[in-house]
């Protein structure tokens, strides 16, 4: 009697190890699926135009937390997206560096809880003056295409923006 | 643009599908194991090792850390043990433990911040590692595997030793007295709490963690009664409250950690409500 009980726990024992298995396994085929399918999607890029007709990621119409993100993106593999364009809306700050003799342009782009903004660098097309830009602390809206230039042995990112819109 | 126009586009972003990847998978772990430690009265673990983490992440910024990763995960698992090993005999009683490392590790690490500040916006970066208010939309294909990885190995733990972590969660005295090895479960169970706690940072930032924890399980307790029971509805809520919360946050531009608090606290009141109808 004593034995036929061992028997029937062994059994059981047996059963739910085999149900575990099963069980982890299942899992870890739907975590592998999921990861499959990250790594298969499209991903816009610079030849992903999955965004709009025209081909623009236009931050001024996603959320501040979603444009955060994707600049975000944008800056972690900045060779990837040369050439993109993009429409953002900020606050202008211009910045002058003796040292170099020129001013370079920011637009700041701040998320929800505005603590951690965004600075982009752009620059108007063309040779443009001071004059042209906007006044220090305007709000701002750019269109540009996000380009390279070298200086001093470094590589730096900024926007060559083609239409610039002052909005106060 | 229509709302569901708005959300295919955004899911073309890949930083939204690993977020919402990534979101998931560590709300459901940390649903796991909430249960338990709310059971065993350490709704607070989550908060004191949260702070370990972010001392530690203090630490590692200051000492320009390219990948912090690979210090606070060590030193949160052995604060964990630490914490969840003083047991009755200890001088310092648990939550007074707990508080003493929480507060400690928070000032510290905010002061190594200052003393040695690594960043231009030392406001921002810290505002967003305690609220969690768009890290889990700046995780990188490598983070999203570790996340993966982590996940199963929690999850797989769980399910492997579950029976032992039931005994363990309601009668650690009795369980030991069968002969099962209580002190090597609990060990077991200090080291996956300081995994999830690490993995949740990216979701909700350290100061919210314990929401993340303590909601699910406190929820399902509202309308289920059974161990089982219990579990996999709060992995449900938690797994559910998470991914509305990053939805609502990417289309409304609200903190991402906030907005998944807010998102539990609303299912709390339904589960709430749900009990209350029920027992009548």
């Amino acid at each position: 009697m004593a034995s036929g009980k061992k028997a029937r726990r062994a059994q059981a024992l047996k059963k739910a190890r085999r149900k575990k298995i099963a069980v982890i396994s299942a899992c870890a085929l739907v975590i592998a699926a999921a990861a499959l399918i990250i790594i298969n999607s499209p991903r816009p890029g610079n030849d992903d135009r999955t965004d709009t007709a025209a081909s623009i990621t236009d931050f001024t119409a996603m959320s501040s937390t979603m444009a955060y993100a994707a600049i975000n993106s944008i800056y972690e593999n900045p060779a990837g997206h040369i050439g993109r364009t993009i429409r953002a809306r900020g606050t202008y700050h211009p910045y002058s560096d003796p040292s170099m003799g020129q001013y370079y342009h920011y637009i700041t782009l701040t998320d929800a809880p505005g603590c951690c903004p965004q600075i982009l660098e752009f620059k108007l097309s063309g040779e443009p003056s001071r004059q042209d830009y906007p006044p220090q602390n305007a709000l701002i809206e750019i269109t540009g295409v996000f380009s390279s230039y070298e200086e001093l042995g470094h590589t730096y990112y900024y926007w060559a923006v083609e239409d610039l819109i002052t909005m106060n | 643009m229509t709302a569901m126009e708005r959300l295919v586009y955004y899911f073309t972003f890949d930083f939204v599908r690993y977020a919402m990847t990534v979101g998931v998978l560590i709300a459901l772990c940390s649903s796991l194991l909430g249960v338990t430690l709310v059971l065993k009265r350490f709704s607070f673990i989550g908060h004191g090792l949260s702070n370990v983490a972010f001392g530690t992440i203090a630490v590692a910024t200051a000492a320009n850390l390219t990948n912090n990763f690979f210090l606070v995960l060590p030193v949160t698992v052995i604060s964990s043990v630490l914490l969840l090993r003083t047991g009755k005999s200890a001088k310092i009683n648990g939550d007074a433990a707990i508080a003493m490392i929480s507060v400690g590790a928070l000032g510290i690490g905010y002061l190594i911040l200052n003393l040695f500040p690594n960043t231009a916006n030392l406001a921002g970066d810290v505002c967003a590692t305690l609220f969690g208010s768009t890290s889990i939309l700046t995780l990188t294909l490598t983070d999203v595997w570790l996340c993966a990885a982590l996940s199963a190995l929690v999850t797989a733990v769980f399910l492997l030793f579950y029976h032992k972590i039931f005994s363990v969660t309601f009668d650690e005295d009795f369980t030991a007295a069968t002969g099962t090895r209580a002190k090597t479960y609990n060990l077991i169970l200090a080291v996956i709490i300081a995994v999830i706690i690490v993995l949740a940072i990216n979701l909700v930032g350290t100061l919210l963690i314990s929401a993340l924890v303590i909601f699910p399980a406190l929820s399902a307790m509202r309308v289920f009664k059974s161990f089982l029971s219990v579990t996999v509805c709060s992995v449900i809520v938690s797994v559910v409250c998470a991914a509305l919360g990053i939805l609502i946050s990417i289309f409304t531009g609200t903190p991402v950690g906030s907005t998944i608090v807010a998102a539990q606290i609303g299912g709390f009141g339904i589960f709430w409500i749900i009990g209350i109808i029920t027992r009548r």
